[in-house]
């Protein structure tokens, strides 16, 4: 869930009496008390500690190995000690809200960890060791609100993470390698700088929320297409004018797009760079499906040939490489409301019906390949507030 | 400021002194300050007990209650892809008091309280509340972009208050990192309103729920 690392009470029913270090008079975010190890957890939280001393932490606990628990959290810690690693049942250990500047590579010796929360801190991309990608058996990692330029390297090795948060970072890119990231559930990209999304996001077939609000976003991969278990797009404050069409054949729940330049109006055509001839070369070859082999032409011709794609005019038996006219269609959504999307056709004079024709979903002139009232009702709720 | 729940005969206006011989300040015997959910209920409920809703008086409770996470607990639970609504009491039909959780970069569409007061604090983070105008009468057929009124940050701690007659508004958690709460107080409560598309100004019925009811999860959840 989004909220993974705020603790409530609830997380430690059982492990912790709340009523213990609570006074009425004080601010609820003070601890005072005495009972810092209980069970198999340590509380170290909201001491203002600004190191930790490694040898009265082993004092305090006897045997480092019970612990599966550390709450760390709203100190003044600017990295940990190398110590860390005797603790090595740690399943969680919880760092956000203090003042990280570097973590020492030990960490990356704790092979139980599970979750790693370093929210709110002051790392940036070289804190982070090159070692810590040996926590494979890593589920859950937050690193929001920390001064990360690049999207960590290292979290492409940790093949079993479950949830990744990097909202509030400084990320103006994103590899694309995210082919690995195959059992990621969520993926939080909020309020960086990203520019684009790369195509490998489609290999992301566990994604169920993907949060890229606030970032600079001005169009989609059309792989997106492909994350079936997608329930939750978050896409408000970013720079989008229109969406690809692929996005309707998405199960979404929830789709956020406040605060994007719309187009409010019918947009006239965009772009549209005059075919190359070795593009009119092949549109031909696939329209009367002239025989090629690797006999007869290059093997990049090959390629080239094989990556064509369809014009979205389904009276169009037309296809395209490279050269092709975007087109602004606006669909009504569950009758709602106009969504503009981007429509993909061969040429200019492909549209079947004018760019500034609205359509409705009660309208029965589905030509244009536009989606159904049947597609567009599968989004079960469209927030386009 | 005080209102009447209920409609009376409205033909007053031009006595004056009649009216001041109505108005009864039915709270000036209640605390201001409330020290915990419970008293802060039950001073609502003291506050309502006739049909008149003393405005001011609400406003001042709300902003003077401080609580802890210990008595919000039980209605604290965040989902992934939308805010959620807990409800906390029912008023017996007169006012409904609810806690509203916003994980992450959350937000409301815009949308009116259908002719209800409404009193929202926060109570922990932050919020940033946009108050929007009613889009123009008769202008159904054309599409215009509705038009901000106001845009300010709730910090923990402050109360803030629409009506219908005020405008619109839409409320975010404008965080990425960390999640936000909101304390609410709807008189009498509704459960349709109207959301807008900030685009057109076209706007749709929506049905409003309840993530859980006195800490349990409802049925369709």
């Amino acid at each position: 869930m989004a909220a993974a690392a705020l603790t409530t009470a609830e997380d430690y029913e059982g492990d912790y009496d709340l009523d213990d270090d609570f006074d009425d008079d004080e601010e609820n975010d003070c601890t005072c008390n005495s009972e810092t190890v209980l069970g198999d957890t340590i509380d170290y939280s909201h001491r203002n500690l600004s190191t930790l001393d490694p040898n009265e932490l082993l004092t305090l606990v006897k045997n480092p190995n019970r612990i599966k628990n550390f709450q760390l959290n709203s100190n003044m810690l600017l990295t940990l000690p190398p110590q860390i690693e005797q603790f090595q049942s740690l399943i969680t250990i919880e760092l956000s809200n203090n003042q990280l500047v570097q973590l020492p590579t030990e960490l990356s010796l704790l092979n139980n960890l599970k979750n790693l929360y370093l929210k709110n801190n002051s790392l940036d991309d070289f804190s982070l060791p090159k070692e810590l990608q040996l926590l494979k058996q890593l589920e859950v990692i937050n690193l929001g609100g920390n001064r990360l330029k690049q999207f960590p390297y290292q979290l492409f090795q940790m093949i079993n993470l479950k949830e990744i948060y990097l909202g509030s970072n400084q990320i103006a890119f994103l590899p694309d390698l995210f082919h690995s990231l195959t059992k990621v559930e969520v993926l939080y990209l909020g309020g960086n700088h990203i520019g684009n999304v790369p195509d490998s996001i489609g290999y992301m077939r566990s994604l169920v929320v993907l949060n890229l609000s606030g970032n600079r976003l001005r169009t989609l991969p059309r792989s997106i297409s492909r994350l079936n278990r997608l329930k939750s797009l978050s896409l408000h404050n970013n720079q989008f004018s229109a969406l690809p069409p692929d996005i309707i054949r998405l199960d979404l729940q929830e789709l956020s797009l406040r605060n994007n330049p719309l187009v409010v109006r019918f947009v006239r055509d965009l772009t549209y760079d005059v075919p190359t001839l070795k593009e009119l070369a092949g549109r031909t070859i696939k329209l009367h499906k002239i025989r090629y082999d690797d006999q007869s032409i290059p093997k990049s011709l090959i390629e080239y040939l094989n990556a064509a794609k369809s014009c979205l005019n389904p009276k169009c038996k037309g296809v395209y490489f490279e050269s092709c006219h975007k087109n602004i269609k606006f669909v009504d959504f569950c009758g709602k409301f106009y969504l503009p999307l981007l429509q993909f056709l061969c040429s200019p004079a492909c549209t079947s019906t004018p760019t500034f024709q609205m359509t409705s979903s009660d309208s029965d002139d589905n030509t244009d390949g536009i989606p159904t009232k049947d597609m567009s009702s599968k989004f079960k709720k469209v927030l386009l507030g | 400021m005080t209102e009447t729940l209920s409609n009376t005969n409205t033909n007053v206006g031009n006595d004056i002194q009649s009216i001041r011989g109505k108005y009864v300040d039915n709270t000036a015997h209640l605390s201001t300050e409330p020290k915990s959910l419970t008293e802060l209920i039950e001073l609502i409920y003291q506050a309502f007990a006739t049909n008149e809703v003393n405005i001011d008086y609400v406003h001042t409770i709300m902003r003077n209650y401080k609580g802890n996470m210990r008595e919000w607990a039980p209605y604290l639970k965040f989902q992934a892809n939308k805010y959620t609504r807990n409800l906390v009491d029912a008023g017996n039909g007169k006012f409904n008091l609810m806690i509203l959780c916003w994980a992450e970069s959350q937000g409301s569409s815009i949308h009116n309280h259908s002719n209800s007061h409404c009193f929202m604090k926060c109570i922990q983070g932050s919020m940033i509340e946009t108050k929007y105008a009613w889009p123009k009468e008769g202008s159904e057929n054309e599409e215009d972009s509705m038009h901000v009124i106001s845009r300010s940050e709730l910090k923990e701690g402050m109360v803030a208050y629409i009506h219908d007659s005020i405008g619109l508004h839409r409320v975010e958690n404008p965080s990425h990192t960390d999640t936000a709460v909101s304390l609410h107080l709807y008189v009498p409560p509704y459960d349709h309103c109207n959301v807008f598309d900030e685009r057109t100004g076209r706007t749709n019925e929506s049905h409003v729920t309840f993530y859980s009811i006195g800490g349990q999860l409802t049925a369709s959840e």
